[in-house]
């Protein structure tokens, strides 16, 4: 809505840098990327010279006489300025500055603000800019790159000459050190952008932060320079160049600052770096053609990028263990380690660089470094990377003998936490960092200690062997059937992890489970005799996709690559087992009936022993671990253990289907009325009658499925709904009476992170649609719920049934007052019920609120299965969807309007797509069996889910 | 346009700061302000019959943005903000009709 008559005055040099910026804008967005940051910083550079010479004829405007430098600083120093990059000055005087500064910058800096420019602008004497740089690393940094762009060029001169003798010359060690640090909090808030799949282009680990700590460390310490090749100058450059070329898109495609990689964004991102499908000009390399196999240029863009960044992080590791490397470093080959193979302190290296090295003795060293935790020195990655490169060398390396034992070897080694590795999944993020950053800010070291000395320096996290491999690419070239997967990208947003990091994450958490934090899951993993056989599945469980059945087709790689491999056939058929079977558990626990025991029974009968049991689980806790935060909850935790320790129980006692439900219904019963006559912290002790009646009156399947302190809490509940109800009749006419009252009862559930909603109300049609809209709306996220109603009401009678919806919502937001959001939730549901509050209006009034933003992750399908075989007593229906505020209360309204009760509900939400199980049956208590009627249920759910 | 008014504890409006000109915020109006909210200030009971509010002395500091960029600074503000203890403070989100820049008469969008 700019006025056409309205604006800014701006000089003339302001205006043509306005149209050189559009101009420059426009090709790139024709396509030529490459050379918009290096033109548009030579189009500041002019507005720069011609202001001044507009400035110095301006009438009335004294002419400046104090000698000054304009000099450009950070990234417009290097001469480097994408789309939305800041641009910082430096006005520097040699002396004091002069009043007639302010006049200076005004004029030249008003005009660039006017511009819509990010402007990071100094005016400082000589001294104050030195003084700042050592007190200040990010100032030091942006200093570190100068380039003058007009003014006195010997006030440059001889601020560079004191700036290196007096700042430079004492500031490498804290400056490694804070590179360090600064790469903690960059891991931290940003994580490893080699291996995202919405990576951060500038600060992710990988990014173009890592090129510019390459360049300052190489001008302050010339001796890291040393294992670097003008070859690995050269690819370190075009490295970059690509990763610029990326964000100079993103900038121009999200018309502003911003520097991650969004979903919504990569394909304007990819189509206009050339990725435009199978026509790419020139022919991608070959490196690229995983990616392009599935035809989809987005993912051939993400993993040409994912490369990149792959080689930027390891060169940047190399270039910091040159520079810094430890003094105290004792080399520690472990024995057996063949001739030929070193361990020097920037890693381990070839003794001699020619000739090459072999595949075997290559293999050799990647194990050496495995089984003594030390880094693959960067030599040894160039001569990995070089013989790779040979003609024939995939055959090479596929070929070599002892390949199991040393894959093996390396993945027992590989548990300990890398820096590429995801912080989140070690527990405490913020502690990390904060830790990391004390370690940086406390020490004050003694004068020539270098780092690695001090016991508070921090020690660099560098890539485990298996990291390297995967970097290098052999891994892939050792076993062939792992190329394809190695750099697949998995678009949806329960993956954070292309296939091939995913892989080895899932390793890497397999490997740490024996030293776990989890003791139970540590013992689990420690007793079972062949863990080799767990790491060799967790290697090979994703090899088939993105195939429709990777699990079955997955199993049948994997047996082929072992047999190939040498392996035995018991090995052979237990790995099998566990890549065929990876989804069983997570599938199971999450969807189905975990009371119903013919669920555990099936799982134990699949298993067939508590060795495979125990592997299937450890597989499925480390996968699940390794997908992303939003796959692993303390919920589906408990979930898993729950349903291994039924199936366990089963394989160990065999399997006593009824007579065992009925002994634990019965135990139950009984413990529940020994406690519910006694006075518990929160509620009266309850007559034996009262209790006994409602025992009586509570469906069986209550028994089965909550423990005895639940249903003492229901029975309590059902005392006060009953007091309610009785109020409420005297106040109405008994048309209206008691369709308003509920009672709520909330508490949490130990371990799980999560909260036992328990809701009494009169039955009616459409109850629990009412809820689960009114958890919806107080921001109450639904893990599962069970419906459990009462016939003829609690005890001393009522016109109906009394339904009692439990719910297990995820712990509401720290520092609410759960009191009170319980009793609001209550009168809401009452609100509902007698139509004082109209939900649907509710809820989209949230869902247009600012905040209620929607997922930018790619659309997932909608999907509906209608099942009458999972269960003997329940129809199944079973939606996957993408996910929206309020659609569980949509469902289940749908559901009602079919006269379908659920009884059950696994409600398995990530942010962006549902995975919602009901059991449901018509209102005889019968299962949905007309086929018309399912087609039915299907149309009106989909049409539901949209 | 919304205009987003962010209420928030005295010490923290440095970092509050921070964490919007990290999300791209360039410009914000700060003031200081007095009030409380359900915490009640401070209450003093005096002979069960007498008492006084104390107001508490709080930051605001009002921002204009544009539709889209509302939730990254709410996000941004109340990431930078909380401590988990009463008193954290409140954020306020109100639709501006128009914005003038004195200046240059620039509206809109063009102003902020």
């Amino acid at each position: 809505m700019t006025s056409e008559h309205t604006g800014p005055v701006l000089p003339p040099s302001a205006i043509r840098l306005r149209q050189g910026r559009s101009s420059l804008a426009e090709a790139a967005r024709a396509g030529d990327l490459s050379g918009y940051p290096a033109a548009a910083s030579r189009l500041v550079d002019a507005y720069f010279r011609e202001r001044l010479v507009e400035l110095a004829q301006a009438p009335g405007e004294p002419p400046d006489t104090f000698p000054f430098a304009l000099v450009a600083v950070g990234g417009y120093g290097r001469g480097e300025l994408c789309p939305a990059s800041d641009v910082d000055v430096l006005v520097l005087y040699e002396h004091a500055v002069p009043p007639s500064a302010e006049a200076l910058s005004r004029g030249l800096f008003h005009p660039l603000w006017d511009l819509g420019l990010d402007l990071g602008h100094g005016v400082r004497a000589l001294k104050d800019g030195l003084a700042l740089a050592r007190e200040d690393q990010q100032v030091l940094t942006s200093l570190l790159d100068t380039r003058l762009i007009a003014g006195a060029a010997p006030v440059l001169e001889r601020f560079r000459g004191e700036f290196s003798d007096k700042v430079l010359a004492r500031a490498a060690a804290p400056f490694g050190q804070w590179v360090l640090a600064h790469n903690a909090a960059r891991r931290a808030e940003y994580g490893d952008s080699s291996g995202l799949l919405e990576p951060d282009l500038k600060n992710g680990l990988g990014g173009l932060r890592d090129a510019h700590q390459i360049h300052w460390l190489l001008g302050l310490r010339p001796s890291a320079a040393r294992p670097f090749t003008p070859g690995d100058r050269q690819a370190l450059d075009e490295d970059y160049a690509f990763v610029l070329a990326a964000r100079t898109a993103l900038h121009l495609a999200a018309r502003r600052k911003t520097d991650r990689l969004s979903f919504d964004l990569q394909p304007q991102v990819a189509g206009a770096l050339g990725f435009a499908g199978t026509g790419q000009a020139g022919g991608p390399p070959p490196a690229l053609e995983a990616g392009l196999a599935t035809g989809l240029a987005v993912e051939a863009f993400l993993s040409r990028l994912h490369q990149c960044m792959t080689r930027l992080r390891a060169m940047r590791q190399a270039c910091w263990l040159n520079a810094f490397p430890p003094v105290d470093h004792s080399p520690a080959l472990p024995p057996g380690t063949p001739q030929g193979i070193a361990d020097t302190p920037t890693g381990v290296a070839f003794a001699v660089e020619t000739p090459p090295p072999s595949p075997a003795l290559i293999l050799a060293l990647y194990l050496a470094a495995a089984k003594a935790a030390r880094p693959v020195a960067w030599t040894a990655l160039r001569a990995t990377r070089s013989a790779l490169a040979q003609p024939g060398a995939q055959r090479d390396f596929a070929g070599l003998p002892g390949i199991l034992t040393a894959l093996t070897g390396i993945f027992h080694a590989s548990g300990r936490a890398a820096e590429s590795s995801p912080l989140s999944l070690h527990g405490k993020p913020a502690g990390a960092v904060a830790r990391a950053l004390k370690g940086f800010f406390a020490p004050a070291k003694a004068p020539g200690a270098g780092p690695g000395q001090s016991p508070a320096a921090i020690a660099p996290t560098l890539s485990p062997a298996l990291q390297s491999m995967l970097d290098t690419g052999l891994l892939a070239a050792l076993v062939p059937e792992f190329a394809p997967v190695e750099h697949l990208v998995q678009f949806d947003d329960f993956h954070i992890h292309p296939v091939g990091k995913h892989t080895i994450e899932v390793v890497r958490a397999l490997a740490a489970l024996p030293q776990g934090e989890d003791a139970w899951l540590a013992e689990r993993a420690r007793v079972l005799p062949h863990f080799e056989r767990l790491l060799l599945a967790g290697f090979a469980h994703d090899l088939a996709k993105p195939e429709r059945d990777h699990e079955g087709a997955g199993a049948r790689l994997a047996e082929g690559l072992l047999r190939r491999l040498g392996a035995d056939e018991d090995t052979i058929a237990d790995v099998a087992f566990l890549v065929r079977e990876h989804l069983l558990i997570p599938k199971t626990a999450t969807r189905r009936d975990l009371a119903d025991e013919s669920v555990a029974a099936r799982v134990a009968e699949i298993c067939g022993s508590t060795e495979r049991l125990d592997m299937l689980h450890l597989l499925a806790v480390a996968d699940s671990r390794s997908t992303g935060p939003r796959a692993w909850t303390p919920w589906t935790a408990s979930l898993f253990s729950e349903l291994v320790l039924k199936s366990g129980h089963l394989l160990l006692n065999g399997p006593l289907a009824e007579p065992r439900a009925v002994e634990t219904s019965r135990r139950v019963r009984e413990a529940a009325l020994a406690l519910a006559v006694q006075a518990g912290a929160d509620r009266p002790a309850l007559p034996q009658a009262f209790a006994e009646e409602c025992l009586e009156r509570m469906p069986a399947r209550a028994a089965l499925v909550l423990d005895a302190p639940t249903l003492v809490r229901h029975m309590e509940l059902a005392r006060r709904f009953r007091a309610s109800l009785d109020e409420d009749l005297v106040r109405k006419p008994s048309g209206k009476a008691g369709i308003g009252v509920v009672e709520v009862a909330a508490v949490p559930l130990a371990g799980a992170r999560a909260f036992q909603v328990s809701l009494a109300a009169q039955d009616q049609p459409g109850l629990f649609a009412v809820m689960a809209g009114v958890l919806a709306l107080h921001d109450l996220n639904i893990l599962s719920a069970e419906v459990l109603t009462w016939i003829g009401g609690p005890p001393g009678g009522m016109s109906g049934n009394m339904a009692l919806d439990l719910f297990v919502v995820e712990e509401p937001a720290g520092g609410l007052d759960l009191d009170e959001l319980w009793a609001r939730v209550r009168r809401a549901v009452g609100y509902a019920l007698t139509g004082k509050l109209s939900l649907e209006y509710r809820l989209e009034q949230k869902r247009s609120s600012p905040l209620a933003l929607p997922s930018r992750a790619p659309k997932a399908r909608r999907k509906v299965r209608v099942d009458n075989a999972a269960s003997d007593f329940y129809t199944v229906v079973e939606i996957a969807a993408p996910d929206r505020l309020g659609l569980l209360h949509d469902l289940a309204r749908a559901l009602a309007s079919l006269r379908a009760e659920v009884h059950l509900a696994r409600i398995a939400t990530s942010v962006g797509r549902i995975h919602d199980v009901f059991y449901v049956r018509d209102p005889g208590g019968q299962k949905i069996t007309d086929p018309a009627q399912t087609e039915e249920l299907k149309k009106a759910l989909l049409h539901a889910a949209k | 346009m919304k205009k987003v008014e962010i209420i928030t504890r005295t010490f923290k409006l440095d970092d509050v700061k921070a964490a919007l000109a990290e999300v791209g915020i360039k410009g914000m109006t700060v003031s200081e302000v007095k009030g409380f909210g359900r915490q009640g200030g401070h209450k003093e009971v005096y002979r069960g019959a007498e008492y006084q509010v104390d107001f508490v002395v709080k930051v605001k500091i009002e921002v204009v943005v544009e539709d889209a960029r509302v939730a990254d600074v709410i996000n941004a503000a109340s990431k930078a903000a909380r401590t988990g203890q009463v008193g954290d403070g409140k954020i306020f989100v109100l639709p501006v009709d128009e914005v003038v820049r004195i200046r240059t008469g620039e509206t809109g969008d063009a102003a902020v």
